[in-house]
């Protein structure tokens, strides 16, 4: 099923979040391993688990960031397929 | 004493470290290992002392570089930190519902009460004292949770532990993890025959490990004291440095009351044993206030094991290995000649039930006497 940018991204359950630095790890309770997140994977994780939809945490780390908005798209994509795949985050309706 | 000049550097770093984990800013005070080793080096080293994520935590701050070569290690030590710390959760809530009073030892309560971050201590388990009384109970508990009893070390069966304020190891039935049950807070037969720490004291003085929480910590001094106890009894083998930083963090997070600590060690006699890893800890991490008590421990015997521990040696990582040479050692560490005897004349020919609960079976004292002999189990 193909996400939408209306679609909202939650943190799966059993999964526990820490900091390091500006760093994160993921830890699926379920399977016992870790997901490590680098600073800018950290404040995605941060912002699509708390902003209504996955194209307002798209628009927050724009504006936030000098990126090129077509890369940051791919970037993105590419981190919630990984993260989706893994059982850490799961995406829906909002 | 790679990768270090000598070893003040390595203490200097060390003490600094033992200052990052309480204080946050921190400062390096123009700390720069760099300029003395190569980042490789250290990062090297303080994986092998198990300071990983404590290293990490200074360096990604100050030095980008080696926070890149911890990085890795700091993860996983903080992942790993995460499911203990969810273990204890767990098993906190389930004792709660049972009212089972528990009190976290070691790790997991120093991690989460001393260290301003849990994930700069790595744990291995989760060490948690039940009253005798409350035992049946909490292993039932355990069970419930998906806990299976595990085997302990060879030659320490359960009835053994029992007597020797011992621990019963439990692991999950899926996943790992490692969650010890201890009958008290002094295990072993070294402090059964020459020590009389008084538990009902710690237990006593013992305190909630947050506000609200069921689980209980030990007292900051009896927690030092607890600590040095087991990097004594464990003959400075595993992670011994980890457990002096342990000591540091306590000392800089507590005022301790040091002449009151040493009126409870020489009461409970373990002036010698506890008193040998504080002096140890002190030149290595630098314990507040603690340098005039540096001289009560008995001053040749001291003298005789401070080149057995030495900081060189122990920031090399080497302990005394030989079965003999452990079992000078732990004789060393009794505060009074007649105690040392007696430990020498029980390991020899112990009591009629330690046989019994140590073989399980009929055995003769000669039997036992000469499994000592052959195989150096005691």
């Amino acid at each position: 099923v193909r996400r939408s940018f209306h679609d909202r991204a939650f943190p799966a359950e059993r999964v526990l979040r820490k900091d390091l630095g500006d760093e994160s790890i993921l830890l699926d309770l379920s399977t016992e391993t870790y997901f490590g997140l680098n600073a800018s994977g950290r404040r995605l994780w941060e912002l699509l688990t708390t902003r209504p939809s996955i194209g307002d945490a798209f628009d927050a780390f724009l504006a936030e960031f000098d990126v090129d908005e077509e890369q940051l798209e791919r970037d993105l994509d590419a981190l919630i397929d990984d993260l989706v795949s893994r059982g850490l985050l799961r995406t829906g309706h909002a | 004493l790679r990768p270090w000049r000598d070893d003040r550097d390595a203490r200097r770093l060390l003490s600094f470290l033992a200052g990052v984990a309480v204080d946050d800013p921190f400062d390096a005070g123009g700390l720069d290992p760099a300029s003395i080793a190569h980042h490789y080096e250290i990062a090297d080293w303080l994986a092998r002392l198990d300071l990983a994520g404590l290293g990490y935590a200074w360096a990604v701050r100050a030095e980008p570089r080696l926070a890149e070569m911890l990085r890795g290690a700091a993860m996983g030590a903080a992942a790993a930190n995460l499911l203990h710390l969810e273990t204890l959760r767990r098993i906190e809530s389930a004792f709660a519902a049972e009212r089972i009073p528990m009190i976290v030892l070691k790790g997991a309560a120093i991690a989460g009460t001393a260290y301003r971050d849990p994930g700069m201590r790595p744990m291995t388990d989760v060490d948690i004292w039940i009253d005798p009384d409350d035992m049946p109970r909490a292993m039932v508990a355990m069970g419930e949770l998906g806990y299976r009893q595990a085997a302990g070390l060879p030659g320490r069966p359960h009835a053994l532990q029992r007597r020797s304020d011992g621990e019963v190891p439990f692991r999950p039935t899926e996943g790992q993890g490692l969650v010890e049950l201890h009958y008290g807070p002094f295990q072993g037969w070294w402090s059964r025959r020459t020590a009389i720490p008084d538990a009902g004291g710690l237990r006593r003085r013992a305190r909630p490990l947050g506000p609200g929480r069921h689980a209980h910590g030990l007292a900051p001094d009896d927690a030092l004291v607890q600590t040095a106890f087991h990097v004594a009894v464990n003959q400075f083998g595993q992670s011994p440095v980890r457990g002096i930083m342990d000591l540091g963090v306590l000392a800089r997070r507590h005022a301790v009351d040091w002449t009151q600590v040493w009126e409870r060690l020489r009461a409970w006699r373990l002036a010698m044993a506890v008193g040998l890893v504080l002096n140890a800890a002190d030149r290595l991490v630098g314990l507040p206030g603690y340098a005039a008590q540096a001289s009560r421990t008995p001053a040749i015997r001291a003298a005789a094991l401070s080149r057995v521990v030495s900081p060189r040696r122990l920031l090399a990582g080497r302990a005394p290995s030989s079965g003999l040479a452990r079992h000078l050692f732990m004789l060393t560490l009794a505060d009074r000649k007649r105690d040392a005897l007696r430990l020498i004349g029980r390991t020899l020919w112990p009591e009629r039930w330690w046989i019994d609960a140590r073989y399980g079976r009929p055995v003769s004292r000669a039997a036992h006497v000469w499994s000592l002999l052959a195989r150096g189990e005691a």
